[in-house]
């Protein structure tokens, strides 16, 4: 029995050839395909599901609500009305509710729930200086109401969330911030895409009953300047100049007048409001 | 090539030891097998997935020793142990490790 | 958006000072194990009966090894894709033979020819928060069998 000095062992029987970017592409177009993949599958179910839960289902999710904004002033009344007016317009089905409550709060923002209750702030309604961009910016958030915006972004967030936090159990934080990355784009692409699809039905809307769409640019010219610089991939909303740019095409290619009387806002509520 | 336990075989003799010889591989499995996994995990029971992918990379563990001990001339590999450990969540790795020796 | 770019800096550094620590790394093993394979390490329990009068002493190596910013996420992608994780193949590698040379080199300087009952341990320390590895540690240990002059 002898002890012999071990032999060369060659390298590379415990270590594998491929190249490490090789690698790195394979996966990153693997793995990225697989989330975009996964997103897509879950996004078009849970509209597909989203739009079959019917609206009284929706209503009494959010019963609460009517209680809570039970007490309505002389703003609401108006707002109101308005978005009454343009609902026979927007082609709402009959058991869609809309109910907008005024929010005295200087936030420049206008948000559409479930159970279609919509609010308006005061920091943005003091912006809008017309009858006419009052009705686009009611339209636009009924236009989400229409297309169960709402309902469908719950459904989505929950789902989403659930399966990346799943997945990101497995993969390490880089790999899990990626991927949660990807996720978050693609939702904000199908954001974008929903917003522009409101904006397409609300500017209809607004020409049917005011018969021409003058004012109703006003609503993004007062946004423009609330504009955040964000490049467009990374943001909820729509790039504003493009949003103007596209209702003007709109305009355009339907022959809908874009001159008219616009209505002022009545002095009452001119008061409360400014 | 013989691999084996035993330090020594009976009715064989050793007629040179040639050191260490070692094999070693990491592997996990896709993300559909983690979640049954992560499910199974509710209600106990065998883990399929999980037998399956320490048993390929034991294997594989075994096999990269062998090669080594090929590399160096060896006819056997005695005194082979196995270690497992888990380097990364949902990944198994597998070491096997051994003395390379000719038999006679 | 700032640290999408800090992500792909990161993931940069991390490759190419990962390469060139690996390569280092590999040559300087490479060359000391040249050197120390005079040193017989093998995982027999029995001392060889050779007529040589031994002495027995324990002598250990261990090294801890991180796994670079790159090769960490190359992991976390291959764990959702399954398969064999070849960025983590190199860091075990290296770590084990490290070991091994601390061990021998440790032997050697106590005079020692030989190396027996050796054993090879792994674990993974410093796992951050959520149990992921950042670093393996080997340890290598043996009885390292040193001729007495009668």
């Amino acid at each position: 029995m002898k002890y012999r000095q071990q032999p060369d062992i060659p390298e590379g029987i415990n270590t594998s050839h491929t190249h490490p970017l090789k690698e790195f592409a394979f996966l990153l177009t693997m793995g990225l395909g697989l989330v975009l993949a996964l997103s897509l599958l879950i996004v078009f179910s849970i509209d597909w599901l989203a739009e079959r839960v019917p609206y009284s289902l929706e209503q009494s999710m959010v019963s609460t609500l009517d209680q809570k904004f039970s007490e309505r002033n002389a703003v609401d009344d108006y707002l109101q009305s308005i978005a009454d007016k343009l609902k026979p317009a927007m082609g709402l089905p009959d058991e869609a509710q809309i109910r907008v409550h005024y929010v005295d709060d200087e936030t420049v923002n206008a948000m559409t729930t479930l159970g279609g209750h919509i609010f308006v702030y005061r920091g943005l309604l003091k912006k809008l200086q017309s009858e006419n961009a009052i009705a686009m910016l009611l339209a636009h958030e009924m236009a989400h109401v229409k297309f169960r915006h709402p309902i469908k972004g719950l459904g989505k967030g929950v789902v989403l969330s659930a399966v990346f936090s799943l997945i990101m159990g497995q993969a390490s934080d880089v790999s899990a911030q990626v991927i949660s990355r990807t996720g978050s784009l693609t939702l904000l692409k199908f954001s974008r895409d929903q917003e522009q699809a409101s904006d397409e039905l609300a500017l209809k809307a607004v020409q049917q009953i005011y018969h021409h769409v003058n004012g109703a640019e006003d609503l993004f010219k007062n946004l423009q300047d609330k504009g955040n610089g964000r490049a467009e991939f990374l943001s909820s909303h729509p790039d504003t100049l493009k949003r103007i740019a596209y209702l003007q095409q709109l305009a355009k290619q339907q022959g809908w007048p874009v001159e008219g009387d616009r209505i002022r806002v009545p002095e009452n509520i001119r008061r409360l409001v400014f | 090539m013989l691999v084996s336990n035993m330090e020594i075989l009976p009715g064989k003799r050793i007629s040179e030891h040639l050191g260490l010889v070692q094999g070693s591989t990491v592997r996990t499995k896709h993300l559909g097998r983690d979640l049954m996994a992560g499910l199974k995990n509710i209600f106990g029971g065998e883990l399929k997935g999980y037998t399956e992918l320490l048993q390929e990379a034991r294997e594989e563990a075994v096999n990269r020793m062998v090669a080594q001990a090929e590399a160096v001339g060896a006819n056997a590999v005695l005194n082979v142990r196995f270690s497992t450990s888990s380097v990364t969540a949902g990944a198994a790795e597998l070491f096997a490790y051994g003395t390379a020796v000719i038999l006679e | 958006m700032y640290d999408l770019i800090a992500f792909v800096i990161f993931l940069t550094l991390g490759y190419v000072f990962g390469q060139l620590a690996e390569k280092k790394h590999y040559k300087s093993i490479r060359e000391r194990e040249g050197e120390l394979r005079k040193i017989i390490a093998v995982n027999s329990r029995f001392p060889p009966h050779d007529g040589v009068q031994r002495a027995g002493l324990l002598v250990t190596g261990s090294v801890v090894i991180s796994v670079d910013y790159f090769k960490r996420f190359l992991a976390g992608l291959r764990s959702l894709l399954g398969g064999r994780i070849t960025s983590y193949e190199t860091l075990l590698d290296r770590a084990r033979r490290e070991a091994i040379l601390r061990m021998k080199a440790e032997a050697r300087q106590l005079g020692a020819d030989m190396v027996f009952n050796m054993k090879l341990e792994t674990s993974s320390i410093s796992k951050n928060a959520r149990g992921k590895i950042g670093s393996v540690e080997v340890l290598a240990y043996g009885t390292a069998l040193v001729p007495v002059k009668p």
